[in-house]
């Protein structure tokens, strides 16, 4: 009862002039910058944050907040249309929404990612107002032997991400391969950088997101045949139709559950969250064979994940100081800037800013939703525009991108060897995703194995002994091992019936 | 296998083996943790192990597969053009600066590679640095290269 008075007296204090503006500017922001690759919503908070000095704390917190969550879906409106995801958030949706689009359908997919999100972030909100204090709790219970799992568990998508697994593991090795690149984060020695001081920081995941999705799609692309390549178009089918919806609901609540959960967890972030749902759509799927291929649940999943941990990430900042993600990192230094102590006493000691910022949450969604079902079918009437005269765009704003992220020309001679890359393994048909997906989780597994055994001193039963550690490598075994066991147990029936027929 | 398949892989066992072979030099084990070189090694080798199931497995013949990636002779001629321009674009940026390079280069794939009137060239060519320089360096204060224009 105490946190429904307090979400309506948050929702009276949004709704002034002043807060609600706030709100919708910065989820068209948090729209831009997400659809913008280069800049991400941390570093858009932090080029903003100077211009808050002096400004109401409430106002400032609730538009970061909508650029926070804006962001998730900023990114996906590039990933779908052109294939360039804007955010690490966005790389599972590019799969199944690229593909989506080129069969004429950019609307729906951009739709359904619209109205996922729009559910995702309002039971991720829900979730937040009120749990916020118990999952903290339990998100002190998750240690490197946690994380390590956890890691291991989004890797399991390196298999299952493109139509083969054997290439599909062999892209996911070589993203592993290129996080090893740099400084070690546990010794801080250099490895890989082959004397090259521009490498000491590794390579950057936009990088080589956009030179692989990207440059590699534009190249590809412009070998095909052009009249093959043509999109059909149908205004009829520009939103998510019934059935879409039908086949998505589940996919959309799983996805808001998953991501919620893993967004709680310190570090974990958004990221993470979206593997793990695709990988758990496709796993549970009754067509898992048409994954890649443009399948609605493929889009919906992810973008519920990734959405639903941004409301997940909010849970640790606010209720115990400790930032969920990136983006929290920098929302938790605004607090502090406007005078705040994020932790506990937060709740007790600055009640106005944290239930209006909670009410502006549930409102931002919703002016996603309202703002974005409508401009689907307009985003998706980008590609009636010849590709001949869209993908020099795209180079362009490859080019500006990769520079922004961080103001280097080493970044954009990687971004143009990576695009190459990127054109041959589609002509091989290598799947692209497992690359990112090894760069972007080979730090985590790495510092997250190290930690583990230095704690264990050396034992690597740590792994088994801890009860969700086990538990999430426990389920990760299963996954593996019960397509070879349903497999073997196919062809020993199918023996077994032969013989019979046979006597 | 493909041709393109078969260099892949041989390409990504390359990788694998050099990765794996310059991980021996560094620290292997630390006092209870692995080392440096752990991980890079281990993922090297795992590549390597792929590579060659990759290269050895048997896979019959898919017409579909065949069909959706054959090439006419020659297709690769345009790629290559844009690839070559894109790192002309990059090298010149550093000597003319964002907008300048970008916009040549845009015109050039527009007019020259994609044969398109002059209007619709000079248009994109011109217009699309410009917004891109209007977002990123005015919107976001985000510096992009200036060339000895002042732009």
């Amino acid at each position: 009862m105490e946190v429904v008075s307090s979400l309506l007296h948050g929702f009276s204090l949004l709704f002034q002039p002043d807060y609600i503006l706030f709100c919708i500017l910065g989820v068209l922001l948090g729209q831009l910058i997400g659809a913008l690759p280069g800049i991400g919503p941390s570093a858009g908070i932090a080029i903003l944050l100077p211009l808050t000095f002096g400004a109401d704390p409430i106002a400032s917190v609730v538009m970061f907040a909508g650029i926070y969550y804006g962001a998730q879906y900023g990114g996906t409106i590039t990933s779908v249309l052109v294939s360039i995801p804007g955010e690490s958030t966005s790389v599972m949706t590019s799969i199944d929404g690229y593909q989506l689009a080129r069969r004429g359908r950019a609307g729906a997919a951009l739709g359904m990612a619209a109205i996922a999100s729009f559910v995702a972030g309002t039971l991720g909100t829900a979730g937040l107002m009120l749990l916020a204090p118990t999952l903290a709790g339990m998100a002190l219970a998750f240690g490197p032997p946690e994380y390590f799992a956890l890691v291991v568990l989004g890797l399991l998508s390196l298999a299952l991400v493109g139509g083969d697994t054997v290439k599909g593991l062999m892209a996911g090795f070589a993203g592993l391969m290129l996080a090893t690149i740099g400084v070690d984060p546990q010794v801080g020695s250099t490895r890989y950088i082959f004397g090259q001081v521009w490498l000491l920081d590794g390579i950057e995941f936009l990088v080589l997101a956009v030179a692989l999705f990207g440059i590699g799609e534009v190249l590809a692309s412009v070998e095909r045949d052009p009249s093959a390549s043509k999109v059909e178009f149908r205004i009829s089918g520009v939103l998510p139709t019934r059935a879409d919806w039908v086949v998505s609901k589940w996919a959309t609540l799983r996805g808001t559950l998953i991501g919620f959960l893993i967004g709680v967890l310190p570090g974990a972030g958004a990221t993470i969250a979206s593997f793990v749902a695709y990988t758990v759509e496709r796993k549970i799927s009754s067509h898992p064979e048409k994954f890649g291929t443009g399948v609605m649940e493929a889009v919906a999943a992810p973008e519920a994940a990734n959405n639903s941990a941004s409301s997940g990430a909010m849970v640790p900042m606010l209720a115990l100081g400790v930032p969920g993600s990136n983006t929290t990192a920098i929302l938790l230094g605004a607090l502090i800037m406007f005078g705040l102590q994020p932790g506990p006493q937060l709740f007790e000691g600055a009640p106005d800013l944290v239930w209006t910022v909670i009410a502006s949450m549930f409102v931002g969604n919703l002016i996603l939703l309202v703002l974005n079902l409508p401009l689907a079918g307009l985003f998706a009437q980008l590609l009636r525009v010849p590709y001949a005269v869209l993908y020099p765009i795209i180079l362009a704003l490859c080019i500006s991108g990769v520079f922004a992220a961080q103001n280097s020309m080493d970044d954009l001679w990687l971004m143009a060897g990576f695009g190459v890359l990127g054109y041959f393994l589609r002509r091989a048909a290598f799947p692209v995703a497992p690359f990112i997906l090894g760069l972007v989780l080979g730090p985590m597994l790495e510092n997250s194995l190290r930690q583990s055994l230095t704690l264990s001193h050396g034992s690597p039963w740590i792994f088994v002994e801890r009860p969700i550690a086990g538990g999430i490598l426990g389920i990760v075994l299963v996954a593996l091992l019960l397509p070879v066991i349903t497999r073997s147990y196919q062809i020993l029936c199918g023996k077994a019936r032969g013989w019979t027929h046979a006597g | 296998m493909r041709r393109t398949e078969l260099a892949s892989a041989i390409g990504f066992c390359a990788f694998g083996l050099i990765w794996a072979a310059l991980a021996l030099k560094l620290p292997y084990m630390g006092e209870f943790a692995p080392g440096s070189g752990f991980l890079p090694f281990w993922f090297g080798v795992v590549l390597v192990g792929l590579s060659l199931v990759l290269i050895l497995r048997k896979r019959p013949a898919v017409a579909e597969e065949a069909a959706e990636t054959a090439l006419p002779a020659g297709s690769w001629h345009k790629p290559a053009v844009v690839a070559l321009g894109l790192a002309l674009c990059i090298a010149a940026i550093g000597w003319l600066g964002f907008m300048a390079a970008v916009a040549l280069y845009l015109f050039a794939l527009l007019k020259f590679v994609e044969h398109r009137g002059w209007v619709l060239s000079l248009s994109v060519g011109l217009g699309t640095p410009l917004l891109l320089g209007l977002v990123f360096r005015t919107g976001l204060e985000v510096p992009l290269p200036v060339g000895p224009w002042g732009f």
